[in-house]
């Protein structure tokens, strides 16, 4: 019958990740881990016990002769011993290899520290007490740095065993139900982020229909007939003063050197700025100065073709019309003010820039959130928690070939 | 813990949990909190959610502030509404940008959907008004007088 049980082919075990602790409980007490760690505790029991025994004689150690030594010396021996043994028992008395296996390596590292600190940290009781007592100090040291060997050598054997594997596994799964549970928030954010962003765009579409009813408002309708008359104002003041402009322009020249003798003429207004000054020119003053301009052409000294066509261009001015556009202009200005005026107090155009304002803070919360889901997406994008369970799968299957993690 | 409870009602369908009455003062504190307060006499722990007054509950700003995370009954109101509800004053029914409201009694919100408090829907000369309860100028009203 034995001999057709060891034929018997193995049935490979499937096993689900939430059952993959227990499997690694079992496993370890398959590969007799469990001894390891019983046989390391025995060890260190043995050791720690005879530590123990040689603190106690230590600690019953007196001077060989007491008279001959001065008292402060007797005090530091005794400061010192005290101390080394105080330390020592200290150590001893974290010193319980732990049951669970998952433990041990932690231990082994955590132990090896303490001893190396309580090495430097008793550095300085050795020596003092192994000038007094040192028949009594060195088996302790001894056993201490027995403690080292002892360590590394758990150590040693620990990592023959499969222990290290199952560590690793276990830091796998933790990583992974890690990795699920932040899935599992990430994706409950998204939730929380879309139902705001809905309430967003109810907000939003609330809002639009609002501005719509008022754009068809009455004092919206008066606000964009307003500011149509004040587009084709500004047009029309635009071209008069590009014509007044361009008017002193061709006669800059002629007017420069007039008002050289004519300083408080109203041509040094308007050589300066051009719109503003026929703008300011409320009496017209302007023809009547440029027909003096006109009468002292010759005495200006300009070239003979340049004084040619600026008398030209005199000549061709009409007062009336030059008048006409001066009026105009004057009252174009006057408008545009007053129209601005209204506009800018027009309850509906007032109305409907809140509510734009709100549209665009609503735009840029909804920009927001989009953003946050974004943001959460490539989140969860880079946690691929079957790449970890894949991982897993395959130590496992180093571990034993027959069971299949699911 | 019915005052608080009632008024909460109004608001939201949410319950709100880590409640402490003492006297006549309801408090906002986590688990741990309430558990260690039990233990020291005369303890007020955390940050107050409003007092019953004459029989009536008066929520603080805080609890406003709560509400308004989870609470879907409010409206919102124009800068200059903003501004006068803050000042402690009524405002009409054109102050209103948004009416989310879906009782007679909601919360205030500004543009960025910040509480300036909680009022209700009430009339006057036969017009109907938003009348303040509660907003958060209350307390420099108060420095001041």
């Amino acid at each position: 019958m034995g001999l057709f049980k060891f034929f018997k082919k193995k049935v490979a075990k499937e096993i689900q990740i939430d059952d993959l602790l227990d499997w690694l409980d079992s496993f370890v007490n398959e590969k007799n881990i469990s001894e390891e760690i019983i046989f390391i505790n025995r060890e260190f029991r043995a050791k720690r016990e005879k530590l123990k025994e040689y603190l106690n004689k230590l600690e019953e150690s007196n001077l060989k002769d007491p008279s001959l030594i001065p008292e402060r010396a007797r005090s530091i021996f005794e400061g010192n011993k005290e101390s080394y043994i105080k330390k020592i028992r200290k150590y001893l008395l974290g010193l319980n290899v732990p049951e669970k296996y998952d433990e041990v390596h932690d231990f082994l590292e955590k132990t090896a520290e303490e001893l190396e600190s309580l090495a430097t940290e008793t550095q300085k009781n050795f020596y003092i007490l192994n000038e007094f007592v040192g028949d009594q100090v060195r088996p302790v040291a001894t056993k201490l740095a027995e403690f080292d060997k002892l360590i590394s050598s758990a150590v040693e054997r620990m990592d023959r065993t499969d222990l290290k594997k199952v560590y690793a596994v276990k830091k796998l799964l933790k990583e992974y139900y890690d990795w699920e549970t932040q899935i599992l928030e990430l994706r409950r954010d998204i939730e929380e982020i879309n139902e705001k962003k809905l309430d967003l765009f109810e907000r939003k579409g609330k809002l639009d229909s609002k501005l719509n009813e008022i754009k068809s408002s009455a004092s919206f309708k008066e606000y964009e007939s307003l500011k149509l008359k004040l587009e084709k104002l500004e047009e029309e003041t635009s071209s008069l003063e590009k014509y007044i402009s361009k008017l002193i322009l061709s006669l800059e020249s002629a007017i420069k050197k007039y008002v050289r003798d004519n300083k408080d003429s109203v041509l040094n207004k308007y050589l300066k700025n051009a719109a503003k000054a026929f703008v300011e020119d409320v009496e017209f003053i302007l023809f009547s100065e440029l027909s003096k301009l006109k009468n002292s052409i010759s005495k200006l000294e300009l070239k003979k073709d340049k004084e040619e066509r600026i008398c030209k261009e005199l000549n061709a001015l009409d007062e009336t019309k030059l008048k006409d556009k001066h009026e105009k202009f004057s009252s174009n200005k006057e408008e545009i003010l007053a129209l601005n005026k209204r506009i800018k107090n027009n309850s509906g155009f007032l109305n409907f820039r809140e509510h734009q304002g709100w549209v665009k803070a609503l735009e840029d919360n909804i920009a927001d959130e989009e953003f946050k889901i974004e943001e959460v997406e490539n989140k969860l994008e880079r946690l691929n928690p079957r790449l970890l369970k894949q991982k897993i799968r395959d130590m496992i299957k180093d571990m034993d070939e027959y069971v299949v993690l699911k | 813990m019915n005052f608080i409870n009632e008024f909460f009602k109004q608001f939201s369908d949410n319950k709100i949990d880590f409640v402490l009455k003492k006297d006549d003062e309801y408090f906002y504190a986590e688990k741990e909190l309430l558990e260690l307060s039990k233990k020291i006499p005369d303890c007020y722990p955390g940050l107050s959610l409003g007092k019953e007054i004459n029989g009536v509950f008066s929520p603080s700003l805080f609890l406003l502030e709560l509400l308004a995370e989870i609470s879907k009954n409010k409206v919102f109101v124009s800068k200059k509404a903003e501004w006068n509800f803050l000042c402690g004053k009524d405002l009409l029914p054109e102050n209103i940008v948004i009416d989310e409201s879906k009782s007679n009694i909601f919360l205030v919100q500004n543009k960025d959907d910040k509480n300036l408090g909680y009022a209700k829907f009430e009339e006057k000369n036969g017009q109907k008004i938003i009348k303040n309860i509660l907003d958060r100028g209350d307390y420099l009203r108060r420095e001041l007088n």
